[in-house]
């Protein structure tokens, strides 16, 4: 009976252990490891236990945060040693974020060929990666100038005292006055047959008119040509400055773009189960029991207001 | 145990846990009768009263074009089902909302489209709260006649019975008594709404009796009785967070001081209710307090 018993426990022990070591090794507890640093102004995002990640593996995690004399952050990895040969002297730790709303890791960017391979207790360079509003900064300062070419261009056009306003303006007397001639043109060639003599005489004066109207027009086109190439040179380096910018935007809305539709999504999905679990609740008794069910209401008027 | 190491039972542990699985039950049973009946509400009613509610918070936050097209998509909702009762409530929220964004005009056509719609049957109670806006409408026109004239219906609507309307209408009457300067009447007909809204422990219409008899009661001198209820006023309406009728209360306290001839409690009451009007946004409010601040400056630089 006794050894019955004994066995039984033995069989329990060496389960137990079994257990452990397979969570052991699923932890990677066993798995040699090198410790290696990076050192930050400040421990903003990073915290232990967060990932180490290079091409998208874990390869180790952060082991401890301390503050070194000048009061920046000396950061600890526990890399395991299989991955150690991609970390060379020449690599970079980056704080960057998974995905738009993802957990923050720290990649490792693998260094050049044929810098030496980094040792144990190695320190790497650290950077962090832009965030969002970082971003929205720099798109802002692109656009603003953009925005203050347009205005000035725009307020350029609409001067009244301006240029452009004054070729308009010239530019419709010189309608009016073809206008004009050309009623006169009609006139003379109705009334050729009965006077000749006099006809002469306005076609002369016609002629003058031409003569002053194609000055007119003359004038106004030698004042747009002035005017219209600095208007252009502007306008070009504002859609310059545009198409720049769209390319900038273009570029940060791509780099989203994939992890934004599934998020979406997911983020569907959740409040519609969370929902549907909320609603079956309601449903369920006891809750059922305390839960009033909606009722429309008249607003409440206040017979002195 | 038995012999080979297992528990075994007896035939008295079979019988008792048996008494226990039958008490558990009828607890359960008696618990379950207790929850009382469940009340089925449909997907469509279901909405109407979430866009309703949703309306509700609009109104409440000063949104009233989104509470307007809220209400509106309720009454859609309810005329696709002919509720009759939902169709009534949106309509008086779409006036009550259209008179608080100061479009009186469509706030009374909107009220005219329930009252005079012969082609459906809509409840009483709702009948009778669409006459009290429409009467509330006429009130802010200063309309009295044609005010008390819609006071009327709107008790007519309830019929013989108890009217759950009948604190506001007093109070209403009692406004029109106390406008048309009738000081008697405006305390008797604001002392009737006082009991049955203290009878309905509804304390907003409760606060709006105790200021409207207290200004009537002012009216004839009777400075102690008016005080004490401007003071009641105002314990209520700081108890229910309403800043409109704290800055009513704060004024009339005001108003009555300088009916006592005292300037320089009645400037410290205006500077209150002009704090409160600045803190809940009511420019009406902050203005009306100025004036009277403005007042009380000169009359202590004539002096």
């Amino acid at each position: 009976m006794e050894r019955k018993i004994g066995f039984f426990i033995l069989t329990a022990l060496a389960g137990i252990a079994l257990v452990i070591i397979f969570a052991g090794l699923r932890q990677d507890i066993f798995t040699a490891k090198d410790r290696i640093y990076f050192t930050s102004e400040n421990g903003q995002g990073i915290n232990e236990g967060m990932a180490v990640k290079l091409s998208g593996f874990k390869i180790g995690k952060i082991t401890s945060l301390e503050l070194d004399d000048k009061a920046h952050v000396k950061v600890v990895m526990a890399i395991s040693r299989k991955y150690m040969k991609w970390i060379k002297t020449d690599s970079t730790a980056r704080l960057v974020k998974e995905g738009i709303i993802g957990d923050s890791i720290i990649e490792i960017i693998p260094g050049s060929a044929p810098a030496a391979l980094l040792k144990d207790d190695g320190t790497v360079p650290f950077e962090r990666e832009k965030g969002i509003s970082a971003m929205v900064e720099e798109l802002k300062d692109e656009i603003k100038p953009v925005i203050r070419d347009i205005r000035e261009i725009v307020a350029y056009i609409n001067d009244p005292k301006g240029n452009i306003k004054a070729t308009l303006a010239n530019v419709e007397t010189l309608s009016d006055d073809l206008s004009e001639t050309g009623n006169k043109l009609n006139l003379l060639l109705k009334d050729a047959d009965k006077a000749v003599a006099l006809n002469s005489v306005k076609v002369s004066g016609l002629l003058d008119n031409i003569t002053s109207t194609v000055g007119n027009a003359n004038k106004a086109i030698t004042v747009t040509g002035k005017e219209i190439p600095p208007i252009m040179e502007k306008v070009n380096a504002g859609l310059e400055n545009l198409r720049k910018t769209t390319e900038e935007i273009r570029k940060a809305v791509e780099k989203a773009a994939h992890s934004i539709p599934p998020l979406v999504q997911k983020g569907g999905e959740t409040a519609s189960g969370v929902k549907e679990i909320v609603d079956s609740l309601k449903k369920t008794w006891p809750i059922s029991s305390f839960i009033t069910p909606p009722v429309q209401k008249t607003l409440d008027v206040d017979s002195y207001e | 145990m038995n012999k080979a190491g297992l528990i075994t039972k007896t035939g008295k542990d079979w019988t008792l846990s048996l008494g226990r699985f039958f008490m558990t039950a009828c607890l359960l049973l008696a618990l379950s009768s207790c929850g009382g009946k469940q009340t089925f509400v449909s997907p469509g009613h279901m909405n109407a009263a979430e866009l309703n509610h949703r309306a509700e918070t609009a109104f409440m936050t000063g949104d009233y074009d989104k509470s307007l097209d809220l209400y509106r998509e309720a009454l859609r909702v309810n005329r696709s089902m002919e509720d009759t009762d939902g169709i009534a409530v949106s309509l008086i929220n779409i006036a009550a909302a259209y008179r608080k964004s100061g479009d009186t005009d469509n706030a009374s056509l909107t009220l005219d489209s329930l009252l005079e719609d012969r082609t459906l049957s809509y409840p009483p109670n709702r009948l009778s709260f669409a006459a009290f806006l429409k009467a509330m409408l006429f009130m802010d026109a200063n309309s009295y006649g044609k005010a008390s004239e819609w006071a009327d219906k709107a008790r007519s609507f309830c019929g013989q019975g108890a009217c759950p309307l009948n604190g506001k209408l007093y109070n209403l009457r009692a406004r029109i008594a106390l406008a048309s300067k009738d000081f008697a009447s405006a305390v008797t007909l604001g002392t009737e709404g006082l009991r049955f809204n203290r009878d309905l422990d509804d304390r907003m219409e409760t606060a709006n009796s105790l200021r409207i008899i207290s200004e009537a009661k002012a009216a004839v001198g009777n400075y102690k009785e008016a005080g004490d209820m401007l003071a009641e006023a105002l314990a209520l309406d700081k108890t229910m967070g309403k800043g409109t009728g704290v800055h009513a209360d704060l004024m009339g306290l005001g108003r009555l001081a300088l009916m006592k001839g005292d300037r320089t409690s009645a400037l410290v009451l205006f500077r209150r209710a002009l704090a409160v009007s600045e803190a809940s946004r009511d420019a009406e409010g902050a203005a009306e307090a100025l004036k009277m601040i403005g007042q009380c400056s000169t009359d202590s630089e004539k002096r």
